[in-house]
């Protein structure tokens, strides 16, 4: 019994150094210390465990790098929401067509088939106002230009790096006018709810751009968007 | 009869460690309350505040600092999505804290490969026994036959360093809640998803396995100082 005790109350003895023990426990520890020598040794061992563990300097110190890249891992996981929500979208639409086609099977046999000639008819129209568009599209010397060709043919995704960007709080708008001047770049969109604004460069002037910015006080992050 | 002196280091250990946690935890309750409404200012409020702890005891558990920056990130994006889910009847913040960061470190160590699966028994204990001790450059450091070198705090703090070091994940874990933290065992059972009664013999086989590469060390286990 007395062996018994001396275990259970030798398992309790780290918490009872950290002070974390019940009001109970506590004064059960503290009999059994009475007359124990081992214990109170162990005791002692303890209290030298529990200094050195806490006279320990701290191994890793939060940073406001580490908050601006925190902010922006939390940035790309609103933007990749809707993207998840529309990954739902194919199982809920196929459901509906699978309820569809039970239906379609359920019509009677004359409106059936007039259904499937008008798809099929749709599928003609499609196809021969599809393919003109192509070769149109295709065509180098296009005669006719809008103005917003040529942006859409420097936001194309292959040739444009977005980047994303994070401005110290106390940067002024002035500054920042500069700072985009300087890089030559223009506000596309933003501040997001957590402060973040995205511009766009094209990719073979990305690395300079990256790199003004980040020299810039200014500037808390600015990265790719991946 | 224990001296005077020894209840009263007792005592003040005690009343050092009874930190008034209560403020603070209003505080990180009133804060996760903010940022269940997507309120970037006292996310920062809360990195600022509890990152630093959050990250020593992830170094502690990872022993790689570069995976010590992943793992406080994948901690603080936690807590951004799911703080409208913490329920303060059920757990304090810290404990709600470190079960996520003792998560996240775990599945850290298993991609990396590293995890040590704990042992079941006491014979299992062994498993620790004699790993890399041949090339512990640190082993021939201490002289045994130079008490007086012993005695020095210093020593012993670098000994228990690297003592501490040497065990697996899950004792450190349970050394650096209790000490550092001052979480209570049912606390760090809630934090490491396990009965309590296993908390305690984790922590009597990690004192266990320390006492005996302190001896390694030429440190007598029974005092402070060897020789």
């Amino acid at each position: 019994m007395a062996n018994n005790e001396h275990e259970t109350i030798a398992l309790l003895l780290p918490w009872q150094v950290n002070g974390r023990l019940s009001e109970d426990e506590s004064r059960r520890v503290e009999t059994h210390l009475q007359n124990c020598q081992t214990c109170r040794e162990q005791v002692l061992q303890l209290q030298t465990l529990k200094q050195h563990v806490v006279s320990e300097p701290p191994a890793w110190q939060p940073s406001a790098q580490h908050f601006s890249q925190l902010l922006a891992s939390v940035e790309h996981l609103k933007q990749a929401a809707p993207n998840n929500h529309a990954q739902q979208q194919p199982s809920i639409r196929k459901k509906t067509w699978q309820e569809l086609f039970k239906g379609f099977l359920q019509m009677p046999a004359t409106l059936r088939w007039t259904m499937a000639l008008e798809s099929v008819a749709l599928v003609v129209l499609v196809a021969y106002l599809s393919v003109p568009a192509k070769t149109w599209l295709a065509t180098t010397d296009n005669p006719y230009q809008t103005l917003s060709d040529g942006t859409s043919q420097h936001s194309t995704t292959d040739t444009v790096v977005r980047i994303r960007l994070l401005f110290q709080e106390q940067i002024t708008a002035a500054e920042i006018t500069q700072l985009l001047k300087q890089a030559d770049a223009n506000i596309q969109e933003g501040p997001s709810e957590l402060g973040f604004f995205f511009i766009e460069v094209p990719q073979n002037r990305a690395a300079q751009v990256l790199d003004i910015l980040r020299n810039n006080p200014g500037v808390r992050l600015a990265e790719p968007v991946q | 009869m224990p001296t005077l002196s020894f209840w009263m280091i007792l005592a003040i250990s005690a009343l050092r460690s009874l930190r008034d946690t209560s403020r603070e935890e209003t505080r990180g309750k009133a804060l996760l309350v903010k940022i269940a409404a997507q309120d970037r200012k006292a996310f920062e409020e809360f990195y600022y505040h509890y990152a630093q702890r959050i990250g020593h005891f992830l170094s502690k558990m990872l022993q790689r600092h570069d995976w010590v920056d992943e793992g406080v990130n994948d901690v603080m994006l936690t807590v951004w999505q799911s703080a409208g889910r913490f329920d303060p009847e059920r757990a304090k913040v810290s404990t709600w804290l470190f079960g996520i960061a003792h998560n996240k470190g775990l599945k850290i160590l298993e991609r990396a490969g590293r995890r040590r699966e704990m042992p079941l028994s006491e014979a299992a204990d062994e498993y620790l026994q004699g790993e890399n001790d041949d090339n512990d450059p640190l082993e021939t450091k201490q002289d045994p036959s130079n008490p007086e070198q012993q005695v020095m705090g210093w020593q012993l703090g670098e000994a228990l360093t690297w003592a501490i070091s040497k065990l697996s994940e899950e004792h450190r874990c349970v050394i650096e809640l209790s000490f550092n933290n001052n979480c209570s065992y049912q606390e760090i059972a809630e934090i490491m998803s396990c009965p309590e009664n296993t908390v305690k013999t984790r922590m009597y086989h990690a004192r266990k396995k320390l006492a005996e590469h302190l001896q390694r060390r030429g440190f007598d286990p029974t005092g402070q100082n060897g020789g």
